[in-house]
């Protein structure tokens, strides 16, 4: 369970990409154009390969041609010898996987979560503790972010809305969206964006160390580029997974972006149905905190 | 500060139309043979769309998407010519195998 969130999380953060594609990413661009003028080329010599005279034209690409081909030829073995490897990486992985299936229901969780204390969407100081007794589904992200977080959090509501409509489960689930940008997510700008989503929904916020103490619990990485001038907008790089966590506060599972609504859903049920089987008890009231209790 | 304090980020409809003008920004684009917003050869083509693109998404957004659309290029052409490469491998060993079964 530890090792394959590892993966996932190696796997597809640089492919994937957090809420804005990492701006690392964008030295990709140099090999592939290089490789990309060469198929141009290769294109046109390619067709006119039956034309002896005027695969001449080409000649001019002729080094650049070989080069590449060569870079081809070894990319090409090493990506055959790659896929083969990967093939059997996956097929062992998979046997693995559900042999311990089982087993991870009761042990081997990766150490994902903790306490935290946090300020909410209406400015009342909030930690774990007044999210106990329920599930808890939580995403990182901020209110700037241009499309992954809107996506990701209208795919947690359309979670919720499902799982709440089953009958045998109801309104188990508290979701929350925690800011990675704390600079700029102040309690108003919160509280307007979490409307936007879910009336369930609870924005959590705080100073830049209790968020970066609640990220790191959570093993959520997260970046502001170094240089903002003031004023000046910005995005932050962050990873993009959903947590749900346990009524005990536990760590259950994590979802990545390229897994669907109807996905989510399913397995969030399935973890749920066998925590009610196994005679778990979880709270249909929806959290009150005691903290808001004693300003009211 | 009062209840309606001021906020800055993008609402859901400010969020919706900023999609909205980059799509079609990008789809003239597309019509235009234009990968990359940035070339030089974007600057005389679909002016009033990117106008329009420009003034609906906030200024991190619209980089951030202008290298989305070319990484998203790349990275599929990538992963087409690996496939294609891996393929012609894979022939080329299954037609030396049967050689050698030949011979």
């Amino acid at each position: 369970m530890l090792r394959s969130l590892i993966r996932t999380h190696a796997f597809s953060r640089p492919a994937a990409a957090g809420c804005p594609l990492a701006p690392r990413a964008a030295a990709l661009p140099t090999p592939v154009r290089a490789q990309l003028s060469f198929r141009q080329s290769a294109r046109g010599y390619s067709t006119n390969k039956s034309d002896g005279a005027r695969a001449q034209t080409a000649s001019a690409a002729g080094a650049l041609n070989w080069k590449t081909f060569a870079v081809f030829a070894a990319t090409g073995s090493g990506l055959l010898y790659y896929f083969r490897e990967e093939k059997k990486r996956v097929e062992a992985a998979r046997a693995e996987e559900a042999r311990l299936a089982k087993e991870s229901m009761t042990y081997g969780k990766p150490k994902i979560g903790g306490p935290f204390s946090l300020i909410d969407h209406n400015g009342v100081r909030t930690t774990n503790d007044d999210f106990k007794g329920r599930y808890m589904l939580m995403y990182f992200g901020f209110t700037h972010c241009p499309d992954i977080c809107p996506e990701e959090l209208d795919k947690m509501a359309e979670v919720l809305d499902t799982v709440n409509a089953d009958p045998e489960i109801g309104n188990v689930i508290t979701p929350i969206f925690i800011t990675c940008d704390p600079q700029r997510d102040t309690v108003a700008e919160v509280n307007e964006y979490v409307k936007d989503f879910h009336k369930d929904l609870i924005g959590l916020t705080g100073s830049m160390e209790e968020v970066g103490r609640v990220a790191k619990a959570y093993r959520v990485y997260f970046s502001k580029p170094p240089k903002v001038a003031d004023g000046e907008d910005y995005l932050v790089d962050h990873s993009i997974f959903f947590y749900l966590m346990a009524p005990d506060g536990s760590f259950v599972d994590c979802y990545a972006k390229d897994h669907t609504a109807e996905h989510v859903s399913q397995s969030v049920k399935e973890h749920i149905q066998a925590y009610l089987a196994k005679g778990g008890q979880i709270s249909k009231e929806l959290p009150v905190r005691k903290s808001l209790q004693q300003t009211q | 500060m009062t209840q309606q304090e001021t906020v800055h980020h993008p609402s859901r409809s400010a969020r919706q139309n900023c999609w909205n003008v980059r799509d079609a920004y990008f789809a003239c684009l597309d019509q235009s043979n234009v990968l990359d917003p940035l070339a030089p050869e974007a600057a005389n083509v679909c002016q009033d769309l990117r106008n329009q693109y420009e003034n609906g998404c906030m200024k991190s957004w619209v980089e951030y998407f202008n290298k989305r659309r070319v990484l998203e290029v790349e990275q599929k052409q990538l992963l087409e010519r690996m496939r294609a490469q891996h393929k012609a491998v894979e022939e080329r060993a299954a037609e030396q195998k049967a050689k050698a079964q030949g011979a």
